[in-house]
């Protein structure tokens, strides 16, 4: 097949399954009001399909915080760190999150894809293993392939599968780097963490945990699920983002065991990539102030997310394994799952993600809804209320 | 030590649900075109095979894999180196 008849092909499979009507991974915001509110096709909509898990997206201070920097630095850095030099905010911001997580060093880079695919390139090469969480996400997957190293899965969440593949690796274990994740971003299901953790120090390796999902949601002071199965001392790097409970853009790894400053002279997607506005870097300093300071904004989150998963399971949808932010109902077959997305849209003024396989585990499309702290009782109400009227409308899973 | 035959046989077995009603499996089969799994299911059902012959395949070596002969080619080549 020819490189452009690929695209014939795709613009064939996608009429076929959205035909000349909106197309769910091309819509229009047109506004956005409010952490939770937004408009689209003129109409005033609640949003549940942003991962604006502390709803920090308009928080004032925030806000404030960017606008103050845009005037200072501009409106950009124009190059990469290494090339250009670093801001003193982008420092700063290093040594913040490494405060906030108890650990040496902490690296920024300038987006949550961007650092997953830094740090594994530069950790791993073709002499090494990487054994990964089947369910992890693609922009681990891309740093795997990128890396050149040996890929290897373990089926989602399981210890025991992790435990079989260590036993089978022997010596290589020592060159090793295992990946999982805090929150999984598809079912919103946690990683058995302190399991995993026993099988690493029974057999060796590194531990990489991505808290995309859970940072900011899960733990005391909100730094993931590592803080909350206290397994702090047994990981050994921990990946995040600004762009889900930080409410901005980028991604950021802290280790404790690892020299990152070292890593900035190997990493390809750091040093060829411009770093993060200074407006962005404000921003996410000020959010990360308070989720250290604002712990009630986690109750919140939790109290929101139990009630909307609570309500979709008495309403017999088929949810993932246990509540998260992250609150996602299987569907049969692609029609019914574009079906119920369009009328939640457009007959109840409720924004969802759709999202297709293969990109979703076992193979079935997900409606999945994102729960914020921003989002009022009523709201939550309102969304139990249409995912209730539209039940009739997919053959749903028992 | 497991042979070919053994492997392209238990791969055979997980593939049958997953044929349409008529299709006739063998080594020829097309994963792919002829049974429509997408690279997600092709993967996960890796990890049984890995399981049952105690063995490790990493991905990269399902790249040019198209028929469940082929994959069964790797998965006893690995077998084979240990």
């Amino acid at each position: 097949m020819s490189l452009l008849g690929r695209f014939e092909s795709l613009a064939r499979e996608r009429e076929e399954l959205l035909g000349t009507e909106d197309d769910p991974f091309g819509l229009e915001v047109e506004e956005v009001y409010s952490a939770t509110e937004g408009r689209i096709h003129g109409r005033r909509v609640l949003l549940l399909g942003t991962n604006n898990y502390l709803g920090l997206t308009f928080d004032p201070a925030c806000i404030r915080a960017g606008q103050e920097a845009l005037a200072a630095h501009g409106t950009g850095t124009t190059g990469s760190r290494m090339a250009n030099g670093s801001l003193s905010p982008h420092l700063a911001l290093e040594e913040e999150l490494a405060a906030f997580y108890g650990v040496s060093s902490a690296m920024v880079f300038s987006a949550g894809y961007l650092a997953n695919l830094g740090i594994i390139t530069a950790l791993t090469g073709p002499d090494d293993i990487l054994l990964i969480d089947s369910d992890c996400h693609a922009s681990i997957y891309d740093g795997c392939r990128l890396s050149g190293a040996q890929v290897l899965r373990f089926r989602h969440n399981d210890p025991e599968s992790l435990r079989k593949r260590l036993q089978r690796l022997e010596e290589k274990v020592d060159r090793t780097l295992i990946i999982v994740e805090g929150i999984y971003s598809m079912l919103g299901d946690r990683a058995p963490l302190s399991e995993i953790v026993e099988v690493k120090r029974e057999f060796g390796g590194l531990l990489m945990v991505d808290e995309a999902h859970s940072m900011g949601v899960l733990g005391g002071k909100g730094r993931g699920l590592v803080e909350a199965t206290g397994t702090e001392a047994a990981v050994d790097l921990v990946m995040g983002t600004f762009s889900k409970s930080l409410g901005a853009v980028g991604g950021f790894c802290v280790s404790d065991s690892l020299k990152l400053d070292l890593i900035r002279y190997t990493s390809r997607p750091y040093i060829f990539t411009a770093s993060p506005s200074p407006s962005v870097v404000a921003s996410v300093r000020q959010a990360l102030s308070i989720i250290r300071d604002r712990p009630e904004l986690r109750t919140r989150l939790r109290e929101n997310y139990l009630t909307l998963y609570r309500g979709l399971e008495e309403l017999g949808y088929s949810l993932g394994p246990e509540p998260s932010p992250v609150v996602a109902a299987t569907f049969p077959d692609p029609t019914s799952a574009l079906v119920f997305w369009r009328r939640l849209l457009l007959e109840e003024g409720i924004y969802v993600n759709l999202m297709m396989p293969p990109a979703t585990p076992g193979g079935k499309p997900l409606i999945r809804a994102s729960v914020s702290a921003a989002h009022t009782p009523e709201q939550i109400q309102r969304v139990r209320e249409a995912f209730g009227h539209l039940r009739h409308l997919a053959e749903l899973e028992a | 030590m497991a042979s070919y035959n053994d492997v392209l046989e238990r791969l055979l077995d997980y593939l049958k649900p997953m044929a349409a009603p008529g299709v006739e499996l063998s080594e020829d089969t097309e994963l792919v075109t002829t049974l429509d799994l997408d690279s997600q299911k092709i993967m996960d059902l890796l990890l049984d095979i890995e399981d049952d012959f105690d063995v490790l395949v990493p991905m990269e070596a399902l790249v040019d894999v198209q028929t469940a002969g082929e994959l069964a080619s790797v998965v006893y080549r690995r077998i084979q180196e240990g």
